[in-house]
């Protein structure tokens, strides 16, 4: 009878790995950038995310991962360390991570193509996705966010000002 | 049109007929297990249902362990830990819940604790992440409408934060559901149709949500079909086993088709009425329901007009031009509304169900963390929520 065994991984998934490292730094990011400057997202933190609570973005088993901390205020971009989070966002698989940091889908589609799972209060997981969607706004030009998000976040003066914060300072130097 | 990726999964095996209760012995032994605890509410034990539960145990060798007939209308954390070292001390080995959603999902997070061997439910808040096989659960459910036999959800409030936590995991699924008409033909008018429009709402909005799927949708068809045809008799003929019967399947599909692709905003806003004013969670769907579908007819009002023909009929679905089928369906779910006002006086709007305007607001915030939203088909913000609360005030 043949033999069979797990080959290691292909160089399309190792790319794939990569990509979705460097998509999950830009997010950390500019999740920090964004919580800065962005009224919305600091008031959800503030309504939803004590000083202390930590967050985790995984591909499930054992990563790529992506922390946050929030300030009470503001988002602390963790680094890429898995952490004991109080609130995780687990990708089934990597395939489902690169398809929604490729924009190729968005969060409403992948939580219901089941390619996500959360651990935490699911009332936290809504702010967060909230957050998200800010955030995607600020990082993805117009035409991707409008295949992914249903209705995009309004951009007015002050968030083009934003936009060029997060651009040019809190995504390249992590500030 | 197929989705590019879907899931379904409903293990549950279905006991529907007449005195199917007299299985529950059956069913308990066919599960390997001696001693269930009883979950069931003072409603449900006054109308004489747990004697027909437990006379079904007669000359076996199963005995339950305790009945627990406290729980409240709106299951709580408390009321589920309270259970869970009932069902300890008694050394129960499995659970049979009797009632309608309160007793469903308050034994569902009692199987939570017992099985994780925890005290404290809010440690397995979360989508998904339940992995220990659970003890065995039998639903018997007393009303028509929650489905909640056949899902893998349950809703436990937290009195604390005025909010109505959602757990799902397919390790809630319960074994087995037992549909018998003799345990809903004593349920009264009003919750009748409060609880036929809370399955109208599972099945209707299960069709048009996000996470829609060709197994789903069958399930959501022939639910909507079963309402149609029997839920106006169910309400004003209640005795009439038949309808009883056609009901709690219609129930049974529903909680299917949800469970696999959940429910929207409807449920997001009556969730959340529900924790803020308690109005009753069929009332509070039966309210919304119009507002939803409209509110949705931008993004799903295709699907919107596809429910015509299961709503009212080939005639006049094929006389209707496809721009005015989702106008249409609307239409007949008001028409459906005015009926059960009349017949059993179910509240139309949220002033009608007593919840005041001052309340609108703190709904409309709380709405907005439940994860139903997450698969309505439109985006829904706190402006949003708020302009449907006034239209359905």
């Amino acid at each position: 009878m043949q033999q069979y065994t797990i080959k290691g991984p292909s160089l399309t998934r190792r790319c794939k790995k990569v990509l979705v490292r460097i998509v999950f730094l830009v997010l950390g990011r500019g999740f920090q950038g964004a919580s800065r400057v962005d009224i919305d997202i600091k008031n959800e933190v503030r309504d939803y995310f004590p000083e202390g609570f930590t967050i985790m973005f995984t591909v499930w088993p054992e990563g790529p991962s992506m922390t946050l901390r929030s300030t009470g205020s503001t988002l602390i971009y963790g680094g890429s360390d898995p952490i004991a989070a109080d609130l995780t966002i687990n990708f089934k698989n990597l395939e489902s991570a690169f398809m929604l940091f490729t924009a190729q889908i968005g969060t409403p589609q992948a939580y219901a193509e089941h390619r996500i799972f959360a651990k935490g209060d699911l009332v936290k997981v809504m702010a967060l996705v909230r957050c998200l969607n800010i955030v995607e706004r600020y990082l993805f030009p117009a035409l991707i966010n409008r295949r992914i998000l249903r209705r995009l976040p309004s951009m007015g003066i002050r968030r083009h000002i934003n936009r060029m914060y997060v651009y040019c300072v809190a995504v390249p130097f992590g500030l | 049109m197929l989705p590019s990726f879907y899931e379904f999964y409903n293990p549950v095996k279905i006991v529907s007929g007449n005195k199917a209760v007299d299985n529950l012995p059956f069913e308990l032994d066919q599960l390997g297990v001696k001693k269930p605890l009883i979950v069931t509410d003072k409603g449900v034990a006054g109308a004489g249902l747990i004697d027909i539960v437990l006379a079904s145990l007669h000359d076996t060798s199963i005995v339950p362990g305790a009945v627990y007939d406290n729980t409240p209308p709106d299951s709580s954390i408390e009321t589920v830990n309270e259970i869970a070292k009932l069902f300890r001390e008694t050394g129960c080995d499995s659970i049979v819940a009797v009632g309608g959603g309160s007793p469903i999902d308050t034994a569902k997070g009692v199987n939570i604790v017992v099985t994780e061997e925890s005290d404290d439910l809010m440690q397995f808040m979360g989508a998904e992440v339940l992995k220990k096989p659970m003890k065995p659960l039998v639903v018997i459910p007393t009303t028509s409408g929650t489905g909640s036999e056949t899902t893998l959800v349950a809703v436990i409030a937290n009195p604390e934060k005025n909010v109505k936590m959602l757990f799902t995991s397919y390790q809630l699924l319960p074994k087995v559901a037992i549909l018998d008409p003799r345990m809903t033909l004593t349920c009264p008018p009003s919750i009748t149709a409060a609880t036929g429009m809370d399955a109208l709402t599972h099945a209707m909005e299960a069709y048009i949500s996000l996470q829609q799927n060709p197994l789903s949708d069958a399930y959501s068809l022939a639910a909507i079909e079963l309402i149609r045809d029997h839920m106006l008799e169910a309400v004003t003929n209640g005795k009439n086993v038949g309808a009883r019967m056609a009901m709690a399947n219609a129930s049974c599909m529903a909680g299917i088709s949800f469970s696999n692709s959940m429910v929207g905003m409807v449920h997001g806003l009556g969730h959340a009425a529900g924790a803020v004013c308690h109005i009753p969670h069929g009332t509070a769907m039966s309210i919304f329901l119009p507002h939803g579908l409209e509110y949705n007819m931008e993004k799903s009002g295709k699907r919107i007009g596809d429910l015509l023909r299961v709503l009212a009929g080939d005639r006049e679905y094929n006389a209707t031009g496809e721009t005015e089928r989702p106008r249409k369906t609307i239409e007949r779910v008001r028409e459906l509304q005015k009926k059960l006002k009349h017949h059993a006086n179910l509240p139309m709007t949220l002033s009608e169900a007593g919840v005041p305007r001052e309340k609108l607001d703190e709904i409309a915030r709380t709405a907005l963390g439940d994860g139903t939203l997450m698969v309505n088909p439109a985006e829904v913000d706190y402006r949003d929520a708020m302009a449907v609360l006034e239209s359905a005030f």
